[in-house]
């Protein structure tokens, strides 16, 4: 008897549970969603930009793009190398030259990669670091002291944070799409990999550029930044506890902004490519 | 700034604007140890002082709160300049704090920012010039005659110095009610008639203020004496309510 209620109840708490656990994720996408909206308004507003607002949002800034740009051209760099040699010794391989080998690198870059490694780059400085600021300023009560002073904590902390986070996303996008260009093919040309000139590389790299790219680049950028800007705001003002807490949130918050960021640059490939790996979704 | 008085803000306070209003106000906040609030009725008038005497275990961060509308009451109704935090229009309700300067129980400042940052960070917001905050801060750094420890993030400052730099944060953008909790806990006695005088002179100009001590003041010429004993509020000097 008491088995055969067991079979019955199983399936339903499992059920249960999905759809809980569906629930929660709706509910998380609604709050990313109503701060990301609340951020645009709130930019959009001439009063928000007082000058405490705009000295954090400057600084914010120099932190998240400007100081992070050698991490970047590292970061282009190092994946650069592994793309364009990679590619040259398969084309090899099989017997491509120039004309097979830029297309899908400069693809592969300025479309797929170029977006993530900046995510990378971006949520690994300055994400996490949001998030721990964040969180040590609630436990601390520096967020009721702003509150208490007139000062939304809105307008002065979570707007100039992602904000700064959207504008480096992109702006550290190119610059890894640029290093990864031309480390890929100075050290494949020294090697021996790449056997074509520089004049010919930059010349078919820029004959590659095309509008679509801009379709993908662009908001792979910017909706992956903003997303990982919400999320790391979110979880740091979210904490409850006390400093303890404070590793665990920031941890948390860099894996979910890092989850969000590969989610969102699948979903947008696959509404922007209108297919689903091989099959039309049309 | 002046020191001396040249009218008496208690003869004028009847006659002048409520500046906060408590009606009938009760607060189950969190805090173990928060002042008990408890069906409290209380009206303070523009120029006027209110002195609560709380037990020493009482923690008043919460009821200041409750003043500036961060925290909502159990039951009853909290009025600013008569108006209440109790709608959505959170604008106007930042506008609001943004007439209120208070001086915190314990620790309140931006780890992150130095003191002219912290100190000014309100007034900026609000509309001032960045140049006359940070002169109307030096002047107030005189008139205290305290150490200029603008450069200074909050962590590097002594306790006792942080105090009074919240004193001026307080009244630097002249409030219409000014909150002060324990101001005097951890600065030298002979600082309080240099308080004094700077309250006074806010009263002077039509500001309101509201003092929470654990330890008697007799130098203090206050409007309305409270005294909380237990979950008691009495009142020694002064009416509980005008209606």
């Amino acid at each position: 008897m008491r088995l055969r209620s067991a079979v019955w109840v199983a399936p339903w708490r499992l059920m249960e549970l999905l759809g809980k656990e569906f629930l929660a994720r709706c509910n998380t996408l609604i709050s990313i969603l109503a701060i990301l909206w609340a951020t645009v308004g709130l930019s959009l507003r001439r009063s928000s930009w007082t000058s405490p607002v705009r000295t954090i949002f400057a600084r914010q800034l120099l932190f998240t793009a400007v100081d992070a740009v050698p991490v970047a051209l590292r970061f282009g760099a190092a994946g650069g190398v592994l793309v364009i040699a990679q590619a040259a010794m398969w084309s090899d391989s099989m017997g491509g030259d120039s004309e097979v080998i830029v297309p899908l690198i400069w693809r592969a870059i300025i479309r797929e990669l170029a977006p993530l490694l900046a995510c990378l780059v971006v949520i690994g400085r300055s994400g996490i670091a949001i998030a721990t600021e964040l969180s040590l300023m609630y436990v601390h009560g520096e967020i009721e002291v702003l509150d208490a002073q007139g000062i939304d904590p809105m307008t002065c902390l979570v707007m100039p944070r992602i904000l700064s986070m959207i504008i480096s996303v992109f702006c550290l996008a190119i610059i890894v799409a640029t290093s990864m260009l031309l480390t890929g093919y100075l050290i494949g040309w020294s090697m021996g990999t790449i056997r074509f000139s520089a004049r010919d590389f930059s010349s078919d790299v820029l004959r590659q550029f095309d509008a679509q790219d801009l379709l993908f680049f662009v908001p792979k950028t910017i909706v992956a930044g903003a997303f990982a800007g919400a999320i790391c705001c979110i979880d740091g003002l979210s904490i409850r506890g006390s400093s303890t807490d404070v590793p665990r949130v920031a941890a948390r918050s860099g894996i979910r902004a890092l989850t969000a960021v590969f989610a969102v640059s699948a979903v947008l490939s696959i509404l922007i490519y209108n297919r689903f790996l091989i099959f039309d979704i049309r | 700034m002046n020191a001396t008085k040249t009218s008496d803000p208690l003869a004028e306070s009847s006659a002048t604007p409520c500046v906060f209003r408590l009606r009938r106000v009760t607060l189950n906040g969190k805090a173990s140890h928060g002042l008990p609030v408890h069906e409290v009725q209380l009206t303070a008038a523009a120029g006027s002082l209110t002195l609560i005497q709380h037990e020493r275990s009482h923690r008043t961060r919460e009821f200041a709160s409750l003043l500036q509308g961060l925290v909502r009451p159990t039951s009853g109704e909290v009025l600013f300049d008569e108006q209440t935090w109790t709608d959505s229009d959170y604008s106007r309700h930042f506008q609001m704090r943004s007439r209120i300067g208070r001086v915190f129980d314990g620790p309140a400042w931006i780890q992150n920012a130095n003191m002219m940052e912290n100190v000014t960070l309100a007034s900026r917001h609000h509309g001032s010039d960045s140049k006359e905050a940070r002169s109307r801060m030096r002047d107030w750094i005189q008139r205290f005659d305290i150490a200029d420890v603008s450069r200074e993030r909050p962590a590097f400052v002594e306790p006792a110095l942080l105090q009074i730099y919240q004193w001026i944060r307080a009244l630097i953008h002249r409030p219409a009610l000014l909150i002060l909790e324990r101001p005097m806990q951890l600065v030298s006695t002979r600082m309080l008639p240099k308080l004094i005088d700077a309250t006074n002179d806010l009263r002077r100009d039509g500001g309101c203020v509201l003092w929470m001590t654990n330890t008697p003041i007799d130098t203090l010429n206050a409007d309305v004496r409270i005294q909380v004993q237990g979950r008691q509020w009495i009142y020694i000097d002064g009416g509980q309510c005008d209606e």
